[in-house]
């Protein structure tokens, strides 16, 4: 009888003990200790010192309307910055200066300065990636300007900024005019071969007095880790049409016929193939783009539903694309020689012989690469009215 | 008998599964030897084939002396000589389960936990490793009967989750640099199954073990291997690209960050961490147990029981003293290093030492 006992008084002690050391170890970390990143801006400072922004969330401002109290008026975040010779080091001389210690795993976008990026992002970036607090799946954007300035800036739906810059990267499907991409696939980018980066462009819009709002206007585009130049939305519909990322967005074609005024077409579905071919030493690349649309709109009068109209409708649209497509491959292909498209991984695909001996002079190889376009647009349904009719 | 446990087919084949795995769910160093591009699955699926070669000599050298596990079978053909070559053994033993106690505190402290001292986590492992050792064969056979499901089902399900951020192009050309460095990367791969040595070691603790039995366990195990390995490399490469891929410490964590399915189903790597510690206490209390089973046979005692904490503290020691660093660790698992010496153990010395029993003409003939 008396081994169970010393058995249940040692449990009983043991438990004691455990109920002791459960409650923490040497990394807990409490919420009232941490401030939340939520977006994080990196610019280069004078004399080579790098600027880490921050915009930390503040958990008491963030409260539903109609609750009284605090909200009204506060912002929900708080913007730090920090200057360090390295991206590391800036973000611990946060220390400094912001009370809590930086949380990052919830970072929503990487914001980084115009200015910095077009001396190198890839240094930037290994802390972040290095790091076991940011996570990979934060969105990559290159500001127009100061990547401070983006950061400090005001949402004017969502009390944070980080959300609204989520959304609406999120939200660039509905135009397909810009891109969103996020940090490790701008890392696969930027380590495959054959193939260079790019990333969203941000900007502060908004003239004279009035408060500026965040917009998403134009494509980073670079050249290894460069920052060689920006494409307009129409440039970089033309590339999301190479990379047949295409999903919706609509298309302004002058009507067909006699009619006069602009017919919009909403893209529905869209899809690509990148053939490359050599042939005799020549390299051409064959883009196929398969699209299918609905008349969204007409801004004319007339019966667009009449077969030969129909038809033309489609080719304009056909027309407009491989527009968009040629206006993007003009910039980029032959002005900048910068592969985007990945142009390279798809002849890497297909001739990998052939690659070994290309990809050394793959720069001065692209702008020779002749780029066929076949496009086979296709126009569905017209909505609830078939037809509209001049006023009588 | 030192030990009177015995398990079944399946618990074996359960046990050498989960152990072997435990490397590619963190380090998987197969990414960056030969062919080190997009067709290192291609690499990975041909392996099973050396594979099966490599494993012949210790598989043949053991079932010709049945009820006689590799140590015994050492000391019965070389007698004195024979003890040195189990010490080898025993010390080959003890550096897997130092290597991969050490992986796990790395691990710890490099992703969820980095300001906690190593020897916390070293310590704790080795603490629950040393009670499922001294419990015996048994009962972490009957663990893995639980755990294997549990790590087999993560796997598929973290692939299935992250199959959308997949890009099958990147899999793409397949053999560009030609066939050679994909039977190069496969040889090398074939290096890591270890585990046969495990096999041989608890041979007669098996029930039914019979030749025909013993060969079956061996396949199903490499079958079942080669499967998830395939499919973990796939998803990996798929994902970060062949490239990038190579650059992560962890990449299998790294791609279970990458979870995020409608906002809903995300940061997961939790499920990561759990099954991962699940499979490298398996592996560390079995070598662990191994080299605690080697050492008393060496030593002509009964049990191996008074030898579980000795052998434990030694395991802990080496685990801190064998490696400085993180990339030490790593350059050690690295093939240039690995291949030619786990070789060594896995086929070099079962060769010698069938060679001996077989001129010497002692042992049961197989047909």
């Amino acid at each position: 009888m008396k081994y169970p006992k010393l058995v249940a008084a040692m449990v009983i002690g043991l438990l004691v003990l455990v109920s002791l050391v459960i409650t923490g170890c040497w990394n807990r970390r409490e919420i009232d200790t941490l401030a939340t990143v939520m977006a994080a801006g990196i610019d280069g400072g004078p004399g080579g010192r790098i600027s880490v922004t921050v915009q930390v969330a503040k958990p008491g401002e963030i409260k539903p309307p109609g609750q009284g109290g605090g909200g009204g008026g506060q912002p929900a975040v708080a913007v730090f910055t920090s200057t360090g010779a390295t991206v590391f080091d800036a973000v611990r001389n946060f220390a400094l200066q912001a009370e809590r210690k930086l949380f990052w795993p919830h970072c929503k976008a990487l914001v980084i300065g115009e200015e910095t990026a077009r001396a190198g992002i890839s240094p930037l970036l290994d802390f972040i990636d290095r790091d076991h607090e940011p996570r990979e799946l934060m969105w990559v954007l290159i500001a127009r300007g100061q990547a401070k300035d983006i950061i400090s800036a005001e949402g004017e739906l969502e009390k944070i900024t980080a959300e609204s810059i989520e959304k609406l990267v999120k939200a660039r499907i509905a135009t397909s005019k810009v891109v969103g991409i996020r940090l490790y696939e701008f890392r696969k980018m930027l380590g495959g071969t054959g193939r260079d980066p790019f990333a969203t462009g941000i900007e502060l819009v908004g003239a004279g007095e009035g408060k500026k709002r965040l917009k998403l206007t134009e494509t980073a585009v670079f050249r290894k880790d460069r920052l060689m130049g920006w494409l307009d939305s129409d440039e970089t519909r033309g590339l999301m049409w190479i990379l047949g990322e295409v999903r919706s967005g609509i298309i302004v074609v002058p009507a067909p016929g006699p009619a006069e005024g602009k017919v919009s077409l909403e893209i529905i579905r869209a899809s690509s193939k990148l053939k490359p071919e050599i042939k005799d030493g020549y390299l051409t690349m064959t883009i196929e783009i398969e699209e299918e649309g609905n008349l969204g709109e007409q801004m004319a009068f007339g019966d667009f539903t009449k077969p030969e109209l129909w038809t033309s409708l489609e080719k304009r649209k056909a027309e407009v694309i491989e527009r968009e497509i040629r206006a993007v491959l003009k910039k980029a292909q032959e002005e900048w020689a910068v592969d985007i498209f990945g142009f390279g991984e798809a002849f890497r695909r297909k001739y990998p012989r052939e690659w070994r001996e290309m990809k050394d002079n793959w720069r001065d190889l692209l702008p020779t690469v002749a780029v066929e376009v076949k496009i086979t647009a296709k126009l569905r349904r017209v909505g609830l009215i078939t037809k509209y009719n001049p006023p009588k | 008998m030192l030990e009177g446990g015995k398990i079944t087919p399946r618990q074996a084949i359960f046990i050498l599964v989960i152990s072997r795995l435990t490397i590619p769910l963190t380090a998987l160093p197969d990414l960056s030897a030969p062919p080190a591009n997009q067709d290192v699955w291609l690499a990975g699926l041909l392996a099973a084939v050396p594979t099966m070669v490599i494993i012949t000599p210790p598989l043949l050298l053991v079932l010709r002396f049945p009820g006689h596990n590799l140590i015994q079978c050492s000391r019965l053909l070389l007698g004195r000589a024979g003890a040195v070559i189990g010490l080898l053994y025993v010390w080959f033993f003890l550096q897997v389960g130092a290597t991969c106690l050490r992986l796990s505190g790395e691990y710890m402290t490099s992703v969820p936990m980095p300001e906690t001292p190593l020897s916390a986590f070293l310590l704790f492992m080795a603490v629950i490793a040393a009670s499922a050792v001294r419990n015996g064969l048994e009962v972490m056979a009957r663990m893995a009967d639980i755990i294997f499901p549990v790590i087999a089902g993560s796997i598929i399900m973290v692939v299935v989750l992250v199959s959308k951020e997949a890009d099958v192009k990147a899999l793409l050309p397949v053999m560009e640099e030609g066939l050679s460095p994909v039977l190069h990367g496969a040889f090398t791969t074939s290096s890591r199954l270890v585990e046969i040595l495990a096999l041989v070691m608890v041979l007669p603790h098996l029930n039914m073990a019979k030749p025909g039995v013993v060969w079956k366990i061996m396949l199903y195990t490499v079958a079942v291997f080669t499967a998830f390995f395939v499919i973990i490399i796939l998803a990996v490469i798929a994902v970060l690209g062949p490239a990038q891929a190579q650059t992560y410490t962890f990449p299998f964590m790294s791609l279970t960050r990458l979870i995020s399915l409608a906002d809903i189903i995300e940061r997961i790597e939790g499920t990561h961490l759990g099954i991962w510690l699940m499979g490298v206490f398996i592996k560390v209390s079995l070598y662990y147990y191994l080299a605690a089973l080697g050492l008393s046979q060496l030593m002509g005692l009964k049990t191996y029981r008074p030898l579980v904490l000795p052998v434990g503290a030694l395991l802990v020691v080496l685990s801190i003293w064998l490696f400085d660093s993180l990339p030490a660790l790593y350059r050690i698992i690295q093939y240039q290093i690995w291949t030619p010496y786990a070789l060594v153990f896995i086929s070099g010395i079962p060769l010698f030492l069938l060679v001996v029993a077989m001129v010497t003409k002692k042992g049961v003939k197989q047909p």
